[in-house]
């Protein structure tokens, strides 16, 4: 958990042929970890016998990039602990070392944040549906032992029709109707930013919610603001007019009130791409991360501005991308970022795409993220994995490996987390699996 | 004052009257209907009484498995509060204790499993199902056992939990009811990747629960051969995956009795001549293009392999291998397949083109000998044969007038296998095929693409049209549908979500086929009603997927695009 230029996850790892001792060696805990893992990955089985056919073995090994992450929605759709667990186990096997949670939506808000238990409590899908202190120590704990911080996500102003539940006063477009004109997906519901009533309730949100968490980092998210919402809630227009303020300048002073409450408690704010391209937000810190999501093509647009950025491209690394429309009433509508991201796909992202070297520095590096509206426990390990580990490979060895090379690999890192009690989906059919190769295009 | 609390107590009887927000969340929905406004409670001594002389011990267990499920199931009502606004007049409900079952006068009693597997169109399915409000005796009445399980299975879908009490709010309840259509199937492809019985055996349960009716096991292909069969073992032995990785003898007649417990009829297909480059590994002698590379060339996907068809050896063996399977299973259908045959691979195979050249037979005059033994093998043992639609419309054969063709490449495709005069199954990959959209399997293809994308989601599927573009004449060709899963990125750890409950849509349109009083079927009025048995699937402990974020799935309505 510390800043995430500090952390040394490096290891040397070698294994003699001769049966004499095998030796891992780091310079922190966190990297004897990660050569367990690796030491971990090397051993088949066969009649009773574990064994590997490749000794001598010499690793010398330490990550290209500081941040790779795994962003789960626990808003659309709820997940127990025990599946959050499981998907820190899954990440903590691929060295994956960021746990991106966003945890509340405009659909559930199922974290029990101190001085504000009534949003969950009215807000949550069920009284067994949420994230007590305690979940969220465990949780924090559990990731933490596997070498993974864990960054939460209160997205604001949008995303937030939730709230309205139990302060009403702080939510414009409260469930309005038709929610397309208010929302990306419904319900619509975003917080007042332009009410200093509001302004202070997040700013005490936020603080409260960033306490749970010891993370240096905090996502106060910020994507798809919805304007019309604001156009059409007359408490907003009012303010705005009375004050002479613009959106924007109404934003930013929304937008800093938060941020400060962060940096008050040491952390570093993160968000979405659209605060800085689509809003420019004046007030953001310089260094605040950005996440850049609408696709891999706003990279460069946010490293113009000289901010740090994580990759989470949805057109390489959304993981719920081709599953079809969820919208009802659309027979013929379909998934808004089809088609379906292959691990090839994302293997073969750019990370340094129209970046120079300058602003490539600013790359901390990258995510998979799974948007949750068509899933639940019921598939989230085949929906993630193997997948979310390409990124992991991408961030961590660096790009310029071929997909030919790397299908064998995968398929072996996902038949051991099947066998460690992953699911992870068969990436194709089992006679391809034992036949490198063999089912290339090509072949 | 005494005025004044009588008319507090009026308004207050007056709010607690909620008429029912959600809707009777039965799937697929009876052809004819009748729904009240009364809360009725299921007595914690509710029993089945079977009013039947000598009753199959099928259905003895059909009995023991509703009971199972009302007892377990503990579904709330997807509402906001999960019933809790129903518990009012829930209290002060009349109770159910009994549902009788009998069999109409006359009516024969056979098994469920002997009514599943009789030939399609001689099947009886019916039921009629009363549930009075006043807690007086519910009765289901059919004229067959399996009309009997029919609706046993409906019955357990009406009922609610909340707080200890099983409940419903929409009695008077009156359904008579029976399938549009005789075929209503499942397709899994078993052979791409293993599924362990356990696995088939809970899609089978969950089959039963929307009242699918075939099972359309297409077990072996070129990658596999799971299936052991007694008189040529050596096709398991180097076909399978591994030794654990098998449908044993044993395994079959367990699936197969499992599957007509639940009034599920097995349809197995053992796919010729291609999609059987695995027989190759015990008899290379048999298949041409052998795992030829570049399989592009010689396969729609690799291995490339075929039969040899115009091998009057391999036609034997072919016509053999399929008899020996199809003489130990009760369904009166088999399917030889016939998909996806690639010419190169024949053109190109010297031993192929001696033998057509010696005969001088063309490839289509060697196909036709070649599908003329297996079917009628399949015929000699009382079988009906079904083929993929590519043997009636790219090929000349000669195939009895009783074959079944399943429409596959596209639902345009279903008119001109009607217009040949040929009893059909719709299986369009453009709405029922479950695999698509998941991207490309093949390697080294990056930007390459499911070759069916998009996902066929529910609703898409919901709007196929059974009878697009056949005349009335030919409307009884349509023998009914089915969605299906090819399994080269699948296997046991998705199945369930990838299958359920989309596959669900495809009950309906050839169960209901309309909604009761006639109306068309509507995706708007259908969603909630899937999200309900969605949520009972998983009670019932299918991993059935989450079609929409809950806030949604408790909402009726209100994730419409128009909300």
């Amino acid at each position: 958990m510390d800043d995430i230029e500090e952390r040394d996850e490096a290891y040397s790892l070698s294994v003699p042929s001769d049966g004499s001792a095998a030796i891992l060696k780091a310079n922190s805990s966190l990297g004897l970890f990660r050569g367990l893992t690796t030491f971990s990955q090397l051993w088949y089985e066969y009649d009773g016998t574990t064994y590997n056919p490749e000794a001598p073995i010499e690793i010398t090994d330490w990550p290209l990039y500081p941040y790779r992450g795994f962003m789960l929605d626990t808003a659309r759709n709820y997940f127990p602990v025990s599946d959050i667990k499981r998907q820190i186990d899954a990440m903590s096997w691929v060295k994956i070392n960021t746990f991106h949670w966003h945890v509340v939506d405009s659909q559930s808000f199922p974290l029990e944040i101190p001085g504000f238990e009534q949003i969950a409590s009215k807000g949550a899908y069920s009284s067994t549906n949420v994230y007590t202190k305690s979940d969220v120590e465990d949780i924090i704990n559990y990731a933490a032992e596997r070498g993974i911080d864990v960054i939460a996500e209160i997205d604001t102003p949008g995303h937030t029709a939730i709230i309205a539940d139990a302060y009403p006063e702080h939510v414009a477009c409260p469930q309005s109707t038709p929610w397309a004109t208010f929302a990306n997906e419904p319900p619509a519901g975003q917080l007042r930013f332009a009410a200093p009533e509001t302004v202070n309730f997040t700013a005490e949100l936020i603080s409260a919610a960033a306490k749970l968490f010891p993370s240096k980092y905090f996502s106060t998210g910020g994507d798809e603001i919805n304007q019309e919402c604001y156009t059409q809630d007359a408490q907003t227009q009012q303010i705005l007019n009375s004050t002479g303020q613009t959106f924007t300048e109404a934003l930013s002073t929304f937008t800093k009130s938060s941020h400060d409450a962060l940096e008050e408690q040491g952390k570093t704010p993160i968000v979405w791409e659209e605060m800085v391209l689509d809003f420019n937000v004046t007030t953001l810190s310089n260094k605040t991360i950005v996440m850049v999501w609408i696709s891999s093509d706003d990279v460069a647009a946010v490293a113009q501005k000289g901010y740090r950025l994580v990759h989470a491209a949805s057109d390489y690394f959304y993981l719920d991308c081709g599953g079809g429309g969820w919208v009802g009433n659309n027979p013929d509508g379909n998934s808004w970022c089809d088609p379906f991201k292959t691990w090839q796909k994302s293997y073969t992202f750019d990370i340094t795409a129209n970046l120079t070297e300058a602003e490539s520095q600013l790359v901390l590096g990258g995510q998979h993220l799974i948007w949750t509206e068509q899933t639940s426990p019921h598939n989230i390990d085949p929906i993630v994995w193997p997948r979310a580990a390409s990124s992991a490979e991408l961030f961590w060895s660096g790009p310029g490996l071929n997909v030919s090379a790397a299908l064998p690999r995968l398929h072996d890192v996902a038949f051991r987390m099947s066998n460690r009690g992953v699911k992870a989906i068969s990436l194709q059919p089992l006679w391809c699996a034992l036949r490198p190769g063999l089912c290339d295009l090509t072949a | 004052m005494a005025r004044l609390s009588a008319f507090g107590s009026l308004v207050f009887l007056i709010s607690v009257v909620v008429l029912p927000t959600g809707v009777l969340s039965l799937w697929p929905v009876p052809r004819a209907l009748d729904t009240g406004y009364t809360a009725l409670k299921l007595s914690p001594y509710f029993n089945f009484e079977l009013d039947v002389s000598s009753p199959p011990s099928d259905l003895v267990q059909a009995v023991e498995q509703a009971k199972y499920y009302l007892k377990n199931d503990k579904l709330g009502r997807l509402v906001v509060g999960r019933g809790s606004s129903d518990q009012s007049t829930v209290d002060q409900a009349q109770s159910l204790s009994t549902l009788t079952l009998a069999l109409t006068e006359g009516a024969v009693v056979e098994s469920i499993s002997t009514e599943a597997v009789k030939p399609l169109g001689t099947r009886s399915e019916e039921y009629i199902l009363t549930i009075p409000s006043d807690g007086s005796a519910a009765s289901l009445t059919a004229n067959s056992t399996l009309g009997l399980y029919r609706g046993l299975t409906t019955f357990g879908q009406l009922w609610y939990y909340y707080d200890g009490v099983s409940y419903t709010i929409e009695a008077p309840i009156a359904i008579t009811d029976s399938p549009a259509y005789p075929y209503r199937g499942f397709c899994l492809d078993t052979a791409r990747n293993y599924y362990p019985v356990s696995d088939l055996l809970r899609t089978l349960d969950a089959m039963s629960w929307v009242k699918i009716n075939t099972f359309h096991w297409h077990v072996t292909d070129s990658q596999s051969f799971p299936l052991e069969v007694a008189e040529y073992p050596e096709l398991a032995t180097y076909g399978a995956y591994s030794p654990e990785e098998v449908y044993t003898a044993e395994d079959v007649q367990y699936i197969v009795s499992y599957a007509g417990a639940r009034g599920i009829d097995v349809l197995l297909e053992i796919d010729t001549p291609g999609h059987t480059a695995i027989i190759g590994a015990s008899h290379p002698e048999y298949i041409a293009c052998f795992d030829e590379s570049p399989w592009a060339t010689f396969a729609n996907e690799p291995p490339a392999g075929q039969l040899r068809l115009a091998s009057p050896e391999v036609t034997n063996f072919t016509a053999n291998l399929i008899g020996s399977v199809a003489k130990t299973l009760p369904s009166s259908l088999f399917s030889t397949g016939g998909d996806e045959l690639n010419t190169n691979c024949y053109t190109q195979d010297y031993i192929t083109q001696q033998e057509l050249n010696s005969t001088g037979m063309t490839l289509n005059d060697a196909l036709n000998v070649f599908t003329q033994a297996t079917h009628s093998m399949l015929i000699s043992e009382g079988k009906t044969p079904v083929v993929w639609e590519e043997m009636v419309l790219d090929w000349n054969l000669t195939l009895s007038n009783d074959t079944v063709v399943m429409v596959w490449i596209s639902s345009d495709d279903a008119a001109a296998v009607a217009a040949k005069n040929f009893r059909m199954v719709h299986s369009p990959s453009d709405y029922f095929y479950l695999d698509c959209g998941a991207g490309e399997w093949i390697g080294d293809d990056p930007n390459g693409n499911s070759w069916c994308d998009p996902f066929k989601t529910w609703s898409h599927a919901y709007t196929f049209d059974p009878l697009a573009n056949l005349t009335e004449a030919q409307y009884d060709l349509v023998l009914g549908g089915q969605q299906l899963l090819w399994s080269e990125q699948s296997g046991p750890q998705n199945l369930d979500s990838i299958v359920w409950p989309r596959a669900a849509t495809s009950s309906e349109i050839f169960w209901s086929a309309a909604q009761p009083g006639g109306a068309a079927l509507n995706v708007t009025e259908a969603l909630p009603r899937l999200h309900d048995i969605r949520y009972r699937m998983v009670q019932r402990g299918v991993n059935a997927i989450q079609l929409q974020p809950q806030w949604c799935a408790l909402r009726p309505d209100a994730c419409d695009l128009y909300a």
